[in-house]
This record gives structure tokens, sequence and C-alpha cells, in this order.
């Protein structure tokens, strides 16, 4: 399908928010009461894509949006081939190693060989770890990473913690911190190329105070 | 079993459809690239891994590995440019130069990123190698030669086959040289090679981690010379330039060396070989319009054996590269002398959606079949149903059996 506007992929979840209020800055504002997915602004000339985070640089990689934003840990996650223009000031969270508050493990080091890790995230624990020189087994899950300890599926979980809180009510705390993360502005390449201007247009109006 | 995991990730069958397509794509691709005097070469599929990785290591990730009988290892070709450097580097090296191959024939890779993407890729492209001067082949005027015949045919390609929209993506792996150039005493000083850690970051295409290395390299020189009040020579050279100091101009680079080529070749010294080099590529907009490059120095090739010039063909309908090329001086000497080389590829596949349908409905109404009636019942008026077909055959191109 060919492209008659600019397109704008923005992730629903914890980084909605701060994508609309910075869409706000260029002056693109939306509906978002409604349950479409490809969504109207009052810049006749931009469309926005309302994805999974996760799909955020798939839709940039494939040329089927021009921007995208989303966290710098989706970015690591995939390695997808996207320009990664600017970071932004919001989605502040850290990749963190937690274990059940009664689990005998208290810091990295004592993390026994084969360990079971469940994460969303399997690519960067897999290094982490690896890193570390320690063997485990990566359980790969697609949400809800605090109930694997909990029900004896992992030892240990690898999951992005903002406050605290969720680790906290499940009975999980923190033993390690793996790498921070906050939102980012990717583009396209061949957009880049051939929307320069607009791009940079937009990124300065995005980047003012 | 499901039939269709008969069907490797990656792979696909070639309808009669498609292939009609791909047929009328690849003869107007080669009728302009035979009219500038490219003659059409096929090395084979199966080449050496040793010699593959000798151009590009990489290449050991990316293609598929074929033993032999006698245990030496072989691969599907993953380029042809390679194979077509060797070919003119052994058995074509007494031939006449400039020599000028084209080809199109279908390469093999493996991506290291997901697996369903297309494993045979269908190119056609041409090398334009050596030169007829034995006197300077490196000088910038040969480079120019070459530079501009390689991307006339390009063009001339691409309209031919009325591929829309597209624009030619111009890069220099000098860029970086250059800039680094500004930084040589601030470099040799620090004892770190700025060019080459910018130049991988921006392959990279993370802005933030190649802005980070700014500040860092900025930091430490700033540090550098606060312990050093004797060497006024290199502070001058770090905080003086027309404009802004150099790494402060770095620091943007990464967001201004995009866009269309007047603007970007502004920020280039006139007198330097880069400046000529590019301009000179820029004066074909006179014949072909001036809308149909676009300078991109934060492009890098992903092949290392591109020395110079670099570019990419583009198109608003793909989110991706539907063609690229560059000049690969160096390659050539890794199986015999050394000599100057550029040339292009196109992918195949992405440029059968322009082939309009209609021509095909045309090629298939042109080639109806006249049908014979035979009957299976006695072979007599077989043979006679198959003697009138055969005459049939003489005037009409297709002539089938009922």
């Amino acid at each position: 399908m060919s492209k008659t506007k600019y397109r704008i992929a923005i992730p629903k979840g914890a980084l909605f928010a701060g994508s609309k209020e910075l869409l706000a800055k260029a002056n693109i504002t939306f509906e978002d009461q409604t349950r479409k997915l490809i969504l109207e602004t009052s810049n006749s000339e931009i469309e926005l894509l309302l994805v999974r985070p996760s799909d955020v640089p798939v839709y940039i990689e494939n040329g089927a949006a021009d921007l995208g934003i989303v966290g710098s840990d989706v970015i690591g996650e995939q390695e997808a081939q996207v320009l990664t223009l600017t970071a932004f000031p919001f989605g502040h969270c850290e990749l963190a190693v937690a274990v059940p508050a009664v689990s005998p493990i208290k810091k990295i080091s004592q993390i026994p060989d084969y360990c079971k890790v469940a994460t969303k995230f399997p690519k960067l624990a897999r290094q982490f770890f690896r890193k570390q020189g320690v063997p485990v087994e990566i359980i790969e899950l697609y949400g809800s990473i605090e109930i694997a300890p909990l029900t004896g599926l992992s030892e240990a979980i690898v999951d992005l913690v903002a406050s605290g809180r969720t680790l906290q009510e499940n009975g999980l705390i923190r033993i390690e911190t793996i790498s921070q993360h906050s939102a980012r502005l990717i583009a396209n390449r061949v957009s880049w190329q051939l929307d320069h201007d607009w791009i940079i247009e937009l990124l300065t109006l995005f980047l003012q105070k | 079993m499901n039939n269709s995991s008969f069907l490797p990730a990656g792979s696909r069958d070639l309808l009669p459809t498609d292939l009609i397509k791909q047929e009328k794509l690849r003869n107007a691709l080669l009728e302009i690239f035979k009219a500038w005097g490219y003659q059409p070469v096929l090395p084979p599929t199966l080449e050496s891994l040793e010699a593959l990785e000798k151009g590009r290591p990489q290449f050991s990730k990316e293609c598929f590995k074929v033993i032999d009988g006698d245990s030496q290892l072989l691969a599907l070709r993953p380029d042809l440019t390679l194979p077509i450097a060797r070919l003119a580097a052994t058995r074509l090296s007494s031939v006449e130069r400039p020599l000028r191959l084209c080809y199109t024939a279908q390469v093999f890779r493996q991506s290291l990123h997901f697996g369903d993407e297309r494993r045979e890729i269908f190119q056609a492209g041409i090398e334009l190698i050596g030169c007829s001067s034995h006197d300077k082949p490196y000088s910038l005027s040969q480079t120019n030669k070459a530079n501009l015949e390689c991307l006339s045919v390009l063009l001339e390609a691409l309209n031919k086959i009325n591929l829309p929209d597209y624009k030619i993506v111009l890069s220099h792996t000098d860029l970086w040289e250059y800039a680094g150039e500004i930084f040589h005493r601030v470099e040799e000083y620090l004892e770190i090679d700025l060019s080459s850690e910018f130049d991988v970051l921006m392959s990279k295409g993370d802005f933030i981690e190649y802005q980070k290395a700014v500040y860092k390299a900025e930091e430490r020189c700033q540090k550098a010379f606060k312990g050093d009040k004797t060497d006024s020579e290199l502070k001058a050279c770090f905080q003086s330039s027309s404009k802004e100091t150099p790494l402060n101009y770095l620091k943007k680079a990464c967001f201004e060396l995009t866009g269309k080529p007047q603007k970007i070749l502004d920020y280039l010294d006139k007198d330097s070989d880069l400046y000529q080099e590019m301009s000179a590529i820029i004066a074909l907009e006179e014949i072909f319009g001036s809308d149909k490059f676009i300078i991109d120095f934060t492009l890098r090739p992903d092949s290392h054996y591109y020395t110079g010039l670099y570019f990419e063909v583009v198109t608003s309908g793909e989110g991706k590269a539907i063609g690229k090329g560059g000049r690969y001086n160096n390659l050539i000497s890794c199986f015999g002398s050394s000599e100057p080389a550029i040339g292009f590829s196109l992918q195949v596949e992405p440029l059968m959606k322009y082939i309009q349908d209609d021509s095909i409905d045309e090629y298939m109404k042109n080639k109806k079949p006249i049908s014979v009636p035979a009957s299976s019942e006695s072979v007599d008026s077989l043979v006679q149903s198959i003697k009138q077909s055969i005459n049939l055959r003489k005037k009409n191109p297709i002539v089938t059996l009922s």
C-alpha cells in the first residue's frame, strides 16, 4: 500500500501518554477515545498508527511508518535496522533482575548455574548473564512476568521496573540493574532521506523546551 | 504433514506470470546495459568460501555453505561483484580495459535477522573494471569518468523500466576520513582515532551513541588542553574554524549531512577531492533532471569493500533500498593486480511491482495458443495431428495439442 501521508507509529501502554504530550508540542493533537488504530490528527499531512510497543520498530524498519516513538529497551532487544534520532525525557525505566523476597538469592553473584529466568527480553537477558559468565535458562514470556517465580515457573525474572510497585506487590525484590531506558525517536532510513526536511522540522519542535 | 512445510523459509516458486514479468524486466535492463557496451557474464553458483571471505569476511556468516566430496568448503554465491572481481583479475586479466560486464542472476543469503526474509535474490547489475589510461588509473579525472558512466547507466535503466519517484542516494566513504583530517592533530595528541569510531557509530544509525562519543571526545580534548599551555597551535586547531569548533560541528553533523545535493556540498571544502567528485556527479542533473540525487553522508555501506563513492536506489513505495553500488578499488587486488572498479546491482523482485499488468495481458494475448485436435484413440491420427502442429508452428508462436 502506498503512503499518502506522513506516518508516525506510537506505542500503546506506558509510553502512550508521554507520546501524546510530545506530539502536542508539535501541534499534533488527536482524538484517542476511539477504537481506531489509524488516527487522523489535527495536521492533515500526518496520521498516527497505534501499535504494540514491540511492533513499532517493525513498522519503521519496513517503511510502513516514517517515524516511531519507542523505548530503548525494545530497540536493544530487537536490533532493528532503523535510525535512532534522539532520546526523550520520558518513559524512564530500568531493566532489572528480580527474585522473590523469600529467595535465598540476595545478589547477582548468588545466582546458581542453569537458574531459570523468565523474561520478555530474552536477547538482553542472555547478553547480561553471558557477561556475568553464568549459564542460565531463559524462559520467554509475553506478559505478567512477575507471576513466573510465584508459580515455580522460574527462580528469577528480568523485567522493566519503573516505580517498583508491581515488584513489591508481587513479593519480588530487585537484586541488580542491567540497563536504563527511556523513550526514543526512530526513523526509517528511506524516509530520513526522502522526507528529511519534514523530519528535522518535527524533531526541532519535539526538542523545544 | 502439512504440504506447505516442504518449501523452506525464505524461498518461493516462480509461476508462469511471475517468470514472464521477470523476463521482461531483466530484458529491459540488459538491453540498456548492452547498449552501453556491457557484456553479460555468469559466474558459477558455487564459489570457494575462502575466495569470498577474502573480499568480505562477513560473507562467512551470511552465505549458505556446502561441503564437496574433497571436503572443500564452498558457498552459494552471496554476491556477484566478488566473483566478477575474481574473474576480472584472473581469466580476463589480459583483456582490454575498461572491462564492461553485466549480469542478471540469483544470489543466496541467509539473513541474520529474520528467518523468513528472501534467501534467493534476483539481481541485475553492471561492473566497470579498470581504465584505459595506464598513467593514473586512480586520478580524480579517471574516477569521475567511471562514476558518471556507471550512474548514467543506472539512471537510464531506471527510466527505462518507469520506476516512479526514485532517487539515487549518494554517500562517500571519504567523508569521515575528511572529517578526521580536521581532527588529525587532536587525534594524534589524544592517541585516538576519532574518524573510525564515528564511522562505526554512524553505520549503526544510532545518533544518540554517536553524539555521546563526540561529547566524550570533547571532554578529553578539554582536559588535555587544560594541562598544556605550550601547544598553542594545537589549541588553535581545536577551537578555530570558519564557523564553529570542529567538535561542535561534528555533534550536529548527523542531522545536517542529509538532503538536497547543493545544500550538503556547501559544507565541503571546494578544493577537496571529495567536493570535486561529488559535484561532478551532480552535473548529471543536466541530463537526468534536478530531482534525481540526494546526498546522505550518514549512509554507510554494509560491505567494507567499498572505497569511495557509495550509493543506493530508493523509492517512496519501498521502505528499503532496492539497489546499491559504489567504488571498490581494493577488491580486484585480492585476486590479482590492483585496478579501480565501480558497479551497481538492482534487486529484480521489488522492481517487478512496477511492471504494468496490462503489458503482461498483451503479451499473453499475442502468444495466444492455437489448438490442434489430437485424438488419443489412434496412433495414426495422433501422428497426423503432431505433423500438422509442426507445420502450424512455422507461422504461429504457440500451437498446442488438445
